[in-house]
């Protein structure tokens, strides 16, 4: 497939770009004391080196007031250059370009103050945001004024770092946002009531910033066509807006995309998960395009190269934000660019380690690229000094990525899987509704092990025997994980079935059922779904104190409104501890009360796993007569998620 | 009241400590790159100078298989800090032990937020943080007791006093001792002796690095109250044959668990819980152990902790939120100035809640607390001014005692009868008695101040004209948030304060529509279940008490449990008519519908009261605005700011 449209050059106000992919402003949770540090200079190098068009640095505060997280950049401080500085050069020594965002996040404050305290969420008028529960404080018209030189130092001292370029951030309801919104700003002076004046603020913005950095710097706006929620902005409104302000002439590009910080509903659209179609936003970037004449970027679920490909040829926009896109494959680029589209390891919007750290203020990751965030670590992989003999024993994500590492890294592997396909438990992850992507993992890993060389023997239950038989140098034991069935009081007298069965289609699920969760995952979750839509009656009922408490919250945020359109009746704080014939019986996990769920045909356990932990015990057992190296990885050392297998593999694929 | 009890001396080991006060091992989040800093030791610092017999300093791992966020016990680099830590302490009289710990299936800790690999006895997993532990080998145990040993003299090698070892709560002590989560089938599992082999291995590594030069004593729980947990027959049997080896110097006591949401509860224990309720299961134990008991659960005052002492049911009391929210409590108590000693009232907030959102500790009402090395020392006015206070809630009366006690002139005026703005309200919400607390704590401040109150009297332009202060602080709060609600003028609405104030006449069936997920809701659907209504709670957030912090939400939530409220999650309010409220579900808009309702009560948080700041627009003055008057949130950013403003003028 020819990529043609993607790969021509743009031109951005005084800026050339040299494709039209580029990496969104987001959160890397990479900075200290509110500059850049060496690990976000590392992580956005990694990106251009791959072979990016353009990066925008995630955002920063254009004010005090503007501190958004304890990981904000202090764009209001000179402190920020230096940083800045050796991020540009970093980006620049490969050809990409770099811009800056410009942000006030206005009543849109979850992360409070420094030292614990809630910040004050101000805005244009008193009207509170809803997912954060903070009432808003009105803006005196002294303190719009700072703002807006705020926007445009910041802007000059990016300027001076040898940024190429500065992006108003007025999307996701941030503070722009808000002075654009009828609904928020309910202000009665310049900057409220009329359109006019709900825009002057941006206006305003967009002079302060001109008039400071000149022409030698490409100037945009980032918007959200629609903020997807109950009193956000409509389309119409935000392609009013774009034409009044591209009538103005200051902005060289708009940046679309959607969704809006203040609720629920709005907020899954920051990082949409993976039940949201791929290139979603492109229709609405459309719109905006046949309405000006400026370059229109776009984001939103762009995974693949094929995709954005398709919106720059149909017209619909001049440039892809790929961010996850890249998060999960740096030189995403670079293979498209080289025809090798196979290569490319496509982001599945699991959510999990690139937003989902962010919200723990961990650093960014990627559940099947644990080297992302970790360059410095990982950054190039060394060659093997001495190629080994390696046996990876079990091909789950563990085994896989350890298998592709070693060798890569030049030694000779074999992974052996037990069952008929590689893939352990995403075999199953994958059979969940609205999870099919996320089957994308083993089509990953199975062609990086295909290049590195891995030879792949299925069907192949590896015991101690053939392990000092073989006598291989390393062996990697990543055996995996079974359901947990912990002692049921009742259970003979009650049909109880865990997970796995049900997902295998083993199970002969009654009219009426409970799912017993415990870890608040997809597994619970996807249950539900999966037996509502089948017609059953499904309750759910998990120890956790909110339902989908272990995933990450666009995505539960996502579920739990399936399950309640679906009539899924949900009960937290509860633990499984008895079941009869027709009756599963709880205990509320604070006050210890029953509570107990009558009429119930089966009990389906979604209770976690134990590891597998055989062959790890066997061959310690063999003592002499295995002398090689042991490396245990994934859920085998102990149940957890795909990231830590994915990251113990990586660590063990070096280690050897 | 005579504290004779409670200042008496107390041999523990080979150490005396002057008192019977003492501060737990906690959690501070003041430590840097796992060693501590120089806010750790001005916290600590300020507790010992203000009468402390004893502080235990926070929990460290003494292993890599612990938590990977604690101080680093198991490398040399922590010594210098704990060594600042004891001279500091040192030099105020009073004593200083080290925690160790090991977390076992407890380990949730991450610094790269992938999950740890968290060991334990056996694969029995953690219902509170969902862990599925990896089970020791024996290698490993062996490991872990020499890293006891080694983490012990480094102890010592640092000035410490004593070790506290761990046992309780869950911890990997406690896991070994559980025989239902410890189900081994070495030595170290089965019968009572295998199960108490890691801690008499343990003991004695320790006794083999510091002799008897230092005090080692261990904390357990007298009851885990949690479903899995260790029982009191239990714990004292450990304790009676532990005693008997004769290895350690003392026992603390405490009580739960970290392992379940009932008994993690019992880690700080809220407000709603009643105070000295752990002194029974140190007396259970005192009884039957020939060395010296601590104890500690809710001793938040002096006379409490005396007759805890006295009446022989424990030697000595924890006394931690008690010294986080007055540090000079020891002194005050000890000079017979019980009043002025500022009590905690177990809100939780700023102390566990800020642990728990990675923030260093502080105090609703004492925000020098986790903040010594900035404001430990309060430097007096140079010039004193006459200062008008705008507002007699916790943000005014902070601010209006702070600036007096610095030598201004302060009045504070307050238009309501009474003192304390909304903490009047909040103290009626059941089991929330004691957040008025705050209001007498603050009220005894300002009269030890100095400051002169005015009741009765709103702050307007023309007071300030004939005032002529010096300085002004806005501090005129918040009123209840009613926007408008479609179908409301057919329908029964009340708000959250006029149920509060019992000026709302609810009918049997109540929906609460509640947008912060904080108090207010849980407490408004406690006290209508309690009266008979049928309840329906529904939040806005994922979960009720979202806002808050954990024990005290979750405690609450088990009780709306047992009193059978509704809960909805996810719920926006949409509309009411004469029986249906109209929610929509915050992510898909889908209609969740109420039907039946017989009242609808609000609880969608507040509005900054600003007549006053409008009013001063066009003043030339210096002004101050703090708290709900400039953006309504909670009592600890009001007081916070009150403080900071009277700093500033």
């Amino acid at each position: 497939m020819a990529l043609d449209h993607l790969f021509s050059p743009l031109t951005v106000g005084p800026v050339e770009l040299r494709n039209r992919i580029f990496s969104t402003g987001h959160q890397t949770v990479l900075v200290n004391d509110g500059v850049p540090n060496a690990e976000l200079i590392a992580y956005q190098e990694a990106r251009a080196r791959g072979g990016a068009g353009l990066v925008i640095i995630k955002v920063a505060a254009i004010h005090e007031t503007a501190f958004f997280s304890s990981h904000t950049i202090k764009g209001y401080l000179d402190d920020c250059i230096p940083g800045y500085q050796r991020l540009a050069e970093a980006v620049h020594n490969h050809g990409c370009k770099v811009f800056g965002q410009l942000f006030h996040p206005g009543r849109e404050v979850f992360g409070g103050r420094a030292d614990g305290t809630r910040a004050i969420a101000w805005a244009p008028s008193a009207v509170p945001a809803e997912r954060y529960g903070l009432m808003a404080k009105p803006l005196a018209l002294a303190m719009i004024e700072d703002l807006i030189e705020g926007y445009g130092d910041t802007a000059l001292r990016m300027q001076k770092a040898g940024l190429d370029g500065v992006e108003v951030v007025a999307s996701h309801g941030y503070l722009p946002a808000q002075f654009l919104n009828l609904r928020v700003n309910v202000r009665d002076d310049r900057y409220g009531g009329s359109d006019d004046n709900r825009l002057r603020f941006m206006r305003d913005v967009a002079a302060n910033i001109r008039v400071k950095v000149g022409d030698n710097m490409a100037v945009g706006l980032r918007i959200s066509g629609d903020d997807m929620e109950h009193d956000g902005i409509e389309p119409a409104e935000t392609l009013a807006a774009i034409e009044a302000l591209a009538g103005d002439g200051i902005f060289d590009y708009y940046n679309v995309t959607a969704g809006s910080s203040a609720t629920h509903g709005g907020a899954l659209h920051i990082v949409p998960p993976m039940r949201i179609e791929t290139g979603y936003v492109a229709p609405f970037a459309a719109t905006v395009k046949a309405a000006i004449d400026k370059p229109v970027f776009v984001a939103g679920r762009i995974n693949q190269p094929q995709i954005a490909e398709g919106i720059v040829a149909s017209g619909q926009a001049d440039m892809c934000g790929m961010t996850r896109a890249m998060i999960c494959d740096p030189d995403m680029a670079g293979k498209a660019k080289a025809g090798r589209l196979d290569d490319v390891r496509a982001c599945v919007a699991c959510n999990q380690a690139c937003i989902g750290h962010m919200q723990i203020d961990a650093a960014i990751s990627c559940i099947q690229h644990p080297e992302t965030g970790r360059e410095l670590a990982f950054g190039v992989l060394p060659s093997a000094s001495t190629a080994k003999s390696v046996m990876v024993v079990g091909g789950g994500p563990a085994g896989m990525k350890a298998a592709a590492v070693a060798a890569e890294r030049g030694h000779r592997v074999t992974l052996n899987e037990r069952g008929k396909q590689v893939g352990g438990q995403v075999l199953l992850a994958q059979l969940l509704p609205g999870r099919a992507e996320f089957g994308g993992i083993i089509t990953n890993f199975s062609g990086e092990m295909a290049r590195a060389g891995v030879t792949i023997k299925t069907g192949v239950e590896v015991d101690a025997a053939m392990i000092s038989d073989a006598a291989p140098d390393a062996v990697i034991v990543a055996t995996g994980a079974m359901p947990r069935w912990p002692t049921i009081e009742g259970l003979d007298d009650a049909h109880v079935v865990d997970a796995w069965q049900v997902l295998n289609n083993e199970a002969n699920v009654g009219g009426s059922v409970v799912i017993a969760d415990w870890l608040g995952d997809w597994i619970g979750l996807g249950l539900a779904e999966q037996l509502a839509l089948a017609g059953h009656r499904v309750r759910y009922a998990t120890t956790q104190r909110m339902v989908g408490e272990g995933v990450q919250s666009f995505i539960r945020d996502q579920a739990i409104a399936e399950l309640t359109g679906l009539g899924v009746e949900m009960t937290t704080y509860a633990r499984l501890y008895g079941v009869d014939a027709d009756t599963a019986y709880f205990m509320q996990t604070t006050s210890g009360d029953p509570i107990v769920m009558a009429d119930t045909e089966t009990v389906v356990l979604a209770l976690g796993h134990h590891s597998d932990g055989d062959l790890e015990a066997d061959l310690a057992n063999l003592g002499a007569d295995y002398d090689g190296e042991v490396h245990v990885i994934g859920d085998c050392v102990t149940p957890r998620t795909v990231e830590e297998a994915v990251l113990e593999g990586l660590e063990a694929g070096v280690a050897i | 009241m005579a504290l004779d009890h409670l200042f008496s001396p107390l041999q523990v080991g080979p150490v005396e400590i002057r008192n019977r006060i003492f501060s737990t091992a906690h959690m501070t989040m003041l430590a840097r790159e796992r060693k501590p800093t120089d806010e750790l030791v001005a916290y600590h610092e300020a507790r010992a100078r203000g009468g402390a017999g004893l502080v235990i300093v926070e929990s460290a791992s003494v292993h890599w298989s612990g938590n990977p966020i604690l101080i680093k016990l198991y490398s040399d680099d922590c010594i210098p800090g704990y060594a600042r830590i004891a001279e500091a302490v040192h030099g105020h009289g009073c004593k200083m032990f080290i925690q160790m710990g090991h977390q076992g299936r407890e380990n949730i800790g991450s610094q790269d937020g992938a999950l740890p690999v968290a060991y334990a006895p056996s694969v029995a997993p953690n219902e509170r943080f969902h862990v599925m532990p990896r089970v020791l080998s024996r290698d490993m145990i062996a490991d872990i007791v020499g890293a006891y040993g080694a983490a012990a003299a480094r102890a010592m090698k640092a000035g410490a006093d004593g070790i506290e070892l761990s046992a309780s709560q869950g911890y990997l002590l406690s896991q070994f001792l559980n025989p239902r989560v410890n189900q081994r089938d070495d030595d170290y599992g089965g019968s009572l002796e295998n199960r108490l082999r890691l801690h008499r291995e343990i003991i004695a590594a320790v006794r083999g690095s510091v002799g008897r030069e230092l005090v080692v004593g261990m904390r357990i729980s007298g009851d885990e109250l949690e479903h899995d947990g260790l029982t009191p027959v239990e714990s004292l049997e450990a304790a009676m044959l532990l005693d008997n080896d004769g290895g350690l110097d003392y026992f603390n006591v405490i009580t739960g668990s970290s392992t379940g949401l009932a008994g993690s509860v019992h880690i700080v224990p809220p407000m709603a819980i009643e105070a000295g309720y752990g002194a029974p299961y140190a007396a259970a134990i005192r009884k039957k152990v020939s060395v010296p008991i601590f104890v500690a659960g809710r001793i938040n005052q002096p006379q409490i902790a005396d007759n805890i002492v006295a009446s022989g049911q424990a030697d000595m009391c924890g006394m931690t939120r008690a010294m986080i929210c007055d540090p000079d409590m020891g002194n005050k108590a000890k000079a017979g100035r019980l009043d002025d000693v500022r009590a905690c009232i177990a809100c939780n907030q700023a102390c566990i809640g800020h642990m728990w959102s990675g923030f260093p500790v502080s105090c609703i009402q004492n925000p020098v607390t986790g903040r010594e090395t900035m404001y430990g020392t309060i430097e007096p006015a140079a010039t004193p001014r006459k200062v008008m206070v705008a507002g007699g809630g916790p943000g005014g009366m902070k601010a209006a005692a702070m600036a007096a006690q610095r030598g201004h002139q302060v009045t504070l005026y307050e238009k309501e009868s009474r003192l304390g703005g909304q903490a009047l309200l909040a103290q009626m919400l059941p089991g929330r008695t004691e957040f008025g607390g705050i209001v007498t704590n603050l009220e005894r401040e300002m009269e030890l101040a100095g400051v002169e109150v005015i009741k009765n009297t709103e702050v307007t332009a023309a007071l300030i004209a004939a005032q002529t202060p010096d300085a002004i602080v806005i501090a005129t709060g918040a009123s209840v948030r009613r926007p408008p609600i479609e179908g409301a003028e057919e329908a029964h609405v009340v708000d959250a304060w006029q149920v509060i104030r019992d000026e709302a006449n609810v009918s049997q069936r109540v929906v609460i529509a509640d947008w912060r997920c904080d108090w207010v809701g849980l407490g408004l659907a406690e006290k209508l279940a309690r009266d008979g209504c049928a309840v329906t709670l529904a939040v806005n957030g994922n979960m009720a008490g979202q806002s808050i912090q954990q024990y005290v939400r979750d405690r609450w939530v088990g009780e709306l449990h047992k009193l059978g409220v509704t809960i909805i999650t996810y719920a926006r309010l949409g509309g009411v008519d004469a029986d249906t409220v109209y929610l929509e579900h915050t992510t898909s808009g889908q209609p969740i519908l109420c039907e039946g309702v017989d009242t609808l009560v609000t609880a969608l948080g507040h509005e900054p009261v600003t007549g006053l700041e409008r009013e001063l627009s066009g003043y030339g003055g210096e002004v101050h605005m703090i708290g709900d008057c400039l953006s309504p949130r909670t009592a600890e950013e009001a007081v916070l700011e009150g403080f900071k403003a009277a700093l500033a003028i």
